[in-house]
């Protein structure tokens, strides 16, 4: 009886296979790095010691920083205004506000 | 001379190694132990940069301290730095003042493991058009090889939820088992939540079973268990590197 089951269950392996591959991308959605929307230490960057972006980001919404999001999303994300009161914003590329302090 | 200079550098009981010029002078002995602090100082900055998660878990002052005592243990094996740590995982396991939190350990390991990921080498990708060619059988009666950029955690803590937790806040970890899949479909790992027979299946295609010797050992414990699921995430995600002969 089970046996019946997992044949059936089987049936459209190869289908599932062809139609999955390589889908991630249409299902969900690609991703762009956002520069400036992350909280401090909260970015994105797993490559670990002894490269450039050891160390996570120390401040939030750190400038040079960035996070993955749904592609799109990154320029209309809201973000708390800054202590100036003039309106924050992601950016594709990295920005100058909000670096750590030297 | 270097087994002797590595014995010195990582006990701060011991006298600087005699290579030193005047090793026992007390101008030595402090010059030695301003090395031997900046050393262990940089591998402490190291395993922060790969396990932030775990530092968040438990606080950046208790990070510091059990790193201190992880890297006098335990000094690197290779130059490689993002590969520092592959025993941190372990050792969290087994310290003591550590023991009530029993998923720590395993945080740790899908750290290590997302940055493994992503030094990883790049592989080829099956050929697709040629397996659309074959019946479901021949699917099922062959073997995959996954790419090395794909690694499975299973926990006996909600360890999904707490990786999550751990990065973005949102509702707390539900009190059940769970497993993670860490794959790199593009240019950087993500961490996916799967079941916890989803993560078993996956370590027997890794260790050679076939697709239908896998569904057959998983149908032992649960009727539920369809290997498609499987095959459709680590399509999905880019893990296989060849099924079969293609």
């Amino acid at each position: 009886m089970s046996k019946t089951i997992k044949t059936l269950a089987t049936v459209g392996l190869v289908a599932t296979a062809m139609t999955a591959h390589g889908s991630m991308a249409i299902a969900d959605g690609a991703k762009e790095k956002c520069f400036g929307v992350s909280l401090a230490g909260q970015n994105d960057c797993a490559a670990g010691p002894g490269t450039s972006c050891a160390g996570s980001s120390t401040v939030d919404y750190q400038g040079n920083a960035w996070t993955l999001v749904d592609e799109g999303t990154c320029l209309t994300m809201e973000l708390p205004a800054m202590d100036d009161g003039t309106a924050r914003m992601g950016s594709l590329e990295a920005l100058e506000r909000d670096l750590p302090q030297a | 001379m270097q087994p002797e200079f590595t014995t010195s550098l990582f006990d701060a009981d011991r006298l600087p190694p005699e290579v030193i010029a005047e090793a026992q002078s007390t101008s030595s002995r402090a010059r030695f132990g301003i090395y031997r602090n900046n050393v262990i100082v940089s591998l402490c900055d190291a395993l922060e940069a790969t396990f932030p998660r775990t530092r968040a878990a438990i606080g950046a002052t208790n990070f510091r301290n059990i790193a201190r005592v992880f890297v006098t243990e335990a000094p690197p094996t290779s130059p490689l730095m993002f590969h520092y740590g592959d025993k941190f995982p372990a050792f969290l396991a087994q310290f003591p003042p550590l023991k009530k939190l029993g998923y720590l350990h395993d945080l740790a390991r899908i750290e290590y493991l997302m940055c493994q990921s992503y030094h990883a080498a790049e592989h080829n990708r099956p050929d697709w058009e040629a397996i659309s060619q074959i019946s479901d059988t021949e699917f099922l009666n062959s073997t995959c090889l996954l790419g090395p950029e794909v690694f499975v955690v299973s926990s006996p803590y909600p360890i999904f939820d707490l990786w999550r937790v751990s990065k973005t806040g949102g509702p707390p970890p539900r009190p059940e088992a769970q497993s993670v899949l860490v794959v790199r479909p593009e240019f950087d790992p993500m961490v996916l939540q799967i079941p916890n027979a989803m993560a078993r299946a996956i370590v027997l295609l890794n260790s050679g079973h076939s697709f239908g010797e896998t569904q057959a050992k998983l149908n032992q414990e649960t009727d539920q268990f369809d290997i498609t699921e499987t095959v459709e995430k680590l399509a999905k995600y880019n893990c296989f590197i060849q099924i079969g002969a293609l």
